[in-house]
């Protein structure tokens, strides 16, 4: 396949990127996975990403995983409540004891599948309320340290503890916001890229070359983390923009939901199609904050819970030949209260819903401990949480993402994985 | 011209080493030496007829240096040192300013600052040209429901249009950066089209009438706008069912700051305070207003930060409380933190941010004295700006380029959209903690810079344009070897890193002439290099 882009041939993109030879042709060398430092990494690994979508502003867990067994549920919710599976607008049964939101239906053949797993009051041991702290120690790993003790996003420190997985492959980790997480603050070869379209060299092609030219040389040597942004930019760029990434046709039968959602889910299914998916992929959604009239049913979360179960259902239909490739896994910086307000809505909470996806989950089940909803049972009207979100996240790293020790990553925390992977 | 070899070259390719801290500090380690060395080698007189063409011949200590020879830098800079007014002028608003450093040199420091705290004394074409143009700016919500209905998104587009036509053009340069970090402070989102046509009064009735004035006039004004109760879901708490998320963002982002010493038992207090804060509905002819509902007022008594709140106090319960947030101590420190930081570097002096909360005990909280105080010439001694370098955020970045470039800017609505790309369209940020400020955040969102950069000189922005003739004029017609000399001292005032204006130049060296496309990718080019990301 010959790029036309800026006149370069794909041979050349790759030669640029740090594959090797002119063979890299059709299978870049830099798919094939490095034999990891052996000090700082397990036992070398297949190829592996992680897909870490996260819902911004405390999405309401217990209208998405509802816990139709549970009686406390109804009487704290009169107005609120997914109705029993078998009743109008009921939960589509999971197990018995939980249910999935009506909506959310798309996700159920990945429940019957396997493909789909869930822990229940899940989260984070951070007591706060406030969003703002909450996605600040979530995102540095560090529920129970002070603010100041890190600067770094969880996923970050990850990447500078493992060799890079993919030899020469120009990033490591792709956002899709444009302003980067705090999960991802300071991640080496990490860039944002809201949009695959507009992933592109400017100006005139006569003179890209030339200019592409000055813009390394300037920023060559220029501190952490502009200079190095700027070099991962420019090889990228080399690299994707020759694939046409955003016009990814969806395999027979896919389709992904029109919203900005989707079309990120889309191209994060072009770059396993084209083999350039890089080790990390993050995507947010918002605003699940759903203080006021939250109509779970019919109204604002249901449609995004509908457009969130639709375009994962959508991506792993797509992404079906690459299965084996990547972990899913979709939480939120805490849930919210078990009781409802006096707005139809619900303020914030605790304990919270996550949701592992792909071929290597132990789907087909809820996990962890249900501490109930009596009110003696609840922290602070809360949902208790019986599953750290650090377990959760790292048993991917450690079994999936080659993460030797992880206590680098999430400091003064002792692991103990619930087996939410297969 | 004889262009030295670099020292700071070779120092500067062997920083990289990954830093384990957030924010600039680490950015700078690797900077601030090399900036240091490079402004000392930097230390000379301009060339007569760049300034001539300006209009100002002005020579002595003051004057702008180009790029050449050393002389050590004498230590600590003086009130009118070029590197100190430098940083003013490119404090006073978004990116440096040449006019306004030459004036600086004339009238010096103070008076500068001072002229530019008065907003009202400062003749403003391009901002008068914004509000007669867009007749909305000055509509009631009632005026733009009848004119537009509730689901148009011409009010915000319009809104977030003026905006960036404002930052790029008006001459109350401070005013409009100030504006910035207030609508920051208090943000709201416009996604909701109701939200965004109150967003309009708000925007003129809560942010830009005092920004300039006291904080707890500020305060107060957002605590009974409409767009804030709206966004915030105070309209739905009421005595029925207290709802928590004004109260609690109030307390947390506007006053008080996450750790201002409030529990979460003060949150539920505080929202049963705010019960009935709420607007008229849409059928009312004060659609927009605020209206204090008596009916779905808590009038049980409450206890907020200790204090004790008795029962029956109607509004004034809420009232209360925005005195007792106004009137801490903690509010005065993170009002102070948040202004100092915004302005003046990331990680400013204890004693600066001090200094700056003792003026808002002292005054009220009069934001004028607090701008002056967090600008005067002792904070920025002890906070080095020109050591401790920010990182410009996209919309800080496109304005000042915008200005010192000329550009005929249209009516702002393709702008806006461009900064949607870069990620900082004006009030599109989601959360109410308001766009970040940080390198973390933006620093490796480069490629959108480049694309604005080169698609603003190729004219692929629609609407705007950058003449080039205009431009050579304003450059002082320089030749091909002295353009991006000539060039960097009106987009910084000749800062710009020797060894990167020696990558530019040698780009414009390869050109067989100035031509217009030469030009137009040497300004691209320029804009595009480090040196012009950072103030």
């Amino acid at each position: 396949m010959t790029s036309h882009t800026r006149g370069t041939t794909r041979r050349q993109l790759l030669a640029r990127s740090g594959a090797v030879g002119a063979a890299a042709l059709t299978t870049p060398a830099w798919l094939a996975p490095t034999a990891r430092a052996a000090a700082s990494s397990g036992p070398a690994a297949a190829p592996h990403t992680l897909v870490l979508v996260f819902l911004r502003g405390g999405m309401d867990g217990l209208s998405l995983v509802v816990p139709h067994g549970d009686g406390d549920y109804y009487a704290a919710r009169s107005d609120l409540a997914v109705p029993p599976p078998g009743q109008p607008s009921g939960a589509l049964d999971l197990d018995g004891f939980f249910g999935l939101n009506p909506n959310a239906a798309p996700l159920l053949d990945a429940w019957g599948e396997g493909k789909l797993a869930i822990v229940h009051a899940a989260g984070s041991t951070d007591p706060t309320r406030s969003h703002f702290e909450a996605f600040t120690r979530m995102e540095f790993g560090i529920p129970e340290l002070p603010l100041g003790s890190a600067n770094q996003g969880w996923l970050a420190r990850h990447l500078l503890a493992t060799a890079p997985a993919f030899d020469g492959a120009p990033l490591r980790a792709i956002s899709f916001d444009p302003v980067l997480p705090q999960t991802l603050a300071q991640a080496p070869a990490t860039l944002p890229i809201p949009d695959f379209a507009e992933f592109q060299f400017p100006g005139a092609p006569a003179t890209a070359s030339a200019r592409e030219a000055v813009l390394r040389a300037v920023y060559r040597g220029e501190a952490p983390p502009v200079g190095p942004a700027a070099l991962s930019t420019l090889n990228a760029i080399d690299l994707y923009s020759g694939l046409d990434l955003a016009s990814h046709q969806p395999g027979p039968g896919v389709s992904y939901p029109d919203t900005e959602f989707g079309e990120q889910l889309k191209q994060c299914a072009a770059l396993f199609a084209n083999d350039v998916a890089p080790e990390a992929l993050m995507l947010s959604t918002a605003s699940w904050d759903h203080h006021s009239a939250i109509g779970p049913l019919e109204g604002i979360f249901a449609q995004m819970s509908a457009e969130l179960a639709a375009g994962l259902a959508a991506f792993l239909a797509d992404t079906a030949a690459f299965a084996d490739r990547y972990t899913i896994v979709v939480k939120s910086e805490f849930g919210r209260r078990v009781a409802q307000n006096g707005s139809l809505g619900l303020d914030h909470g605790h304990g919270n819903a996550m949701l592992l996806l792909g071929n290597g989950v132990a789907g087909g089940q809820v996990h962890g401990a249900w501490p109930g909803l009596a009110e003696a049972q609840l922290d602070q009207g809360d949902v208790a949480i019986t599953t750290d979100f650090r377990d959760v996240l790292g048993e991917v790293l450690v079994k999936r993402l080659g993460t030797a020790d992880l206590g680098a990553v999430f400091p003064e925390h002792v692991y103990a994985p619930i087996g939410v992977l297969s | 011209m004889q262009h030295e070899t670099d020292p700071g070259v070779e120092e500067r390719r062997a920083t990289s080493e990954p830093d384990t801290s957030q924010a600039a500090p680490a950015m700078v380690d690797g900077v601030r030496s090399r900036r240091r060395m490079l402004a000392q080698a930097a230390r000379s007189l301009w060339a007569a007829p760049l300034v001539a063409a300006t209009g100002h011949a002005q020579q002595g200590s003051t004057q702008l240096s180009g790029r050449q020879a050393a002389e050590p830098l004498p230590e600590p800079l003086t009130k009118n040192d070029p590197t100190v007014l430098r940083a003013l002028v490119e404090r006073l608003g978004y990116g440096f300013d040449l006019a306004l450093y030459q004036r600086a040199v004339q009238i010096g420091y103070d008076a500068l600052l001072e002229e530019q705290l008065h907003p009202e004394g400062i003749p403003d074409p391009v901002g008068d040209a914004v509000v007669a143009n867009l007749p909305l700016l000055s509509m009631t919500s009632k005026e733009l429901l009848d004119t537009f209905g509730v689901l148009s998104p011409i009010p915000a587009t319009q809104l977030q249009a003026a905006t960036v036509l404002r930052a790029a053009g008006s001459s109350r340069r401070l005013f409009e950066r100030v504006v910035g970090v207030w609508s920051d402070h208090f943000s709201i989102a416009v996604a909701n089209a109701q939200v965004a046509l109150f967003k309009v009064s708000d925007d003129r009735e809560v942010v830009r009438a005092h920004a300039l004035d006291t904080f707890p006039s500020m305060l107060r004004a957002s605590a009974e706008s409409a767009a804030m109760l709206d966004y915030l879901d105070n309209t739905s708490n009421t005595v029925a069912g207290a709802q928590e998320n004004y109260a609690r963002e109030l307390m947390e982002l506007h006053s008080l700051g996450v750790d201002g010493g409030y529990t979460e038992q003060d949150v539920k207090e505080v929202a049963r305070c705010f019960t009935g804060w709420t607007t008229y509905p849409i059928i009312s002819p004060q659609y927009g207003e605020f209206l204090f509902f008596g009916l779905a007022h808590d009038n049980q008594a409450k206890t907020v930060l200790g204090v004790e709140i008795p029962p029956f106090g109607g509004k004034s319960d809420g009232d209360t409380v925005l005195d007792l947030l106004a009137n801490s101590s903690s509010t005065s420190r993170f009002i102070a933190e948040k202004l100092v930081s915004r302005l003046l570097t990331y990680d400013p002096p204890i004693a600066v941010t001090r200094r700056v909360a003792q003026t808002y005990r002292a005054t009220g909280g009069d934001l004028r004295a607090m701008t002056r105080e967090a600008l005067s010439f002792p904070a920025l001694q002890a906070a080095q700006p020109w050591n401790q370098r920010k990182f410009k955020r996209p919309f800080h970045f496109a304005a000042g380029l915008l200005r010192a470039l000329d550009a005929n800017l249209g009516d702002g609505v393709a702008l806006v959209e461009r900064l949607r790309g870069m990620g900082q369209a004006p009030f599109e940020w989601g959360p109410p903690n308001g766009y970040p400020d940080s390198v973390g955040a933006w620093g490796s969102n480069l490629l959108p810079r480049w694309s604005f950069a080169i698609d603003l000189m190729d004219g692929a922005i629609p609407g705007t344009q950058v003449p080039v003739f205009p431009l050579l004029t304003k450059l002082g017609f320089p030749t091909k070897d002295d353009f991006v000399d000539a060039l960097d001292l009106h987009l910084t005032g000749g800062r710009m890193d020797p060894s990167e204006r020696d990558v530019v130049q040698g780009y414009l060296d390869e050109q067989p002439f100035l031509s217009g496309a030469a030009i137009r990718d040497t300004v691209a080019l320029t804009a595009s290099s480090p040196s012009y990301q950072l103030y």
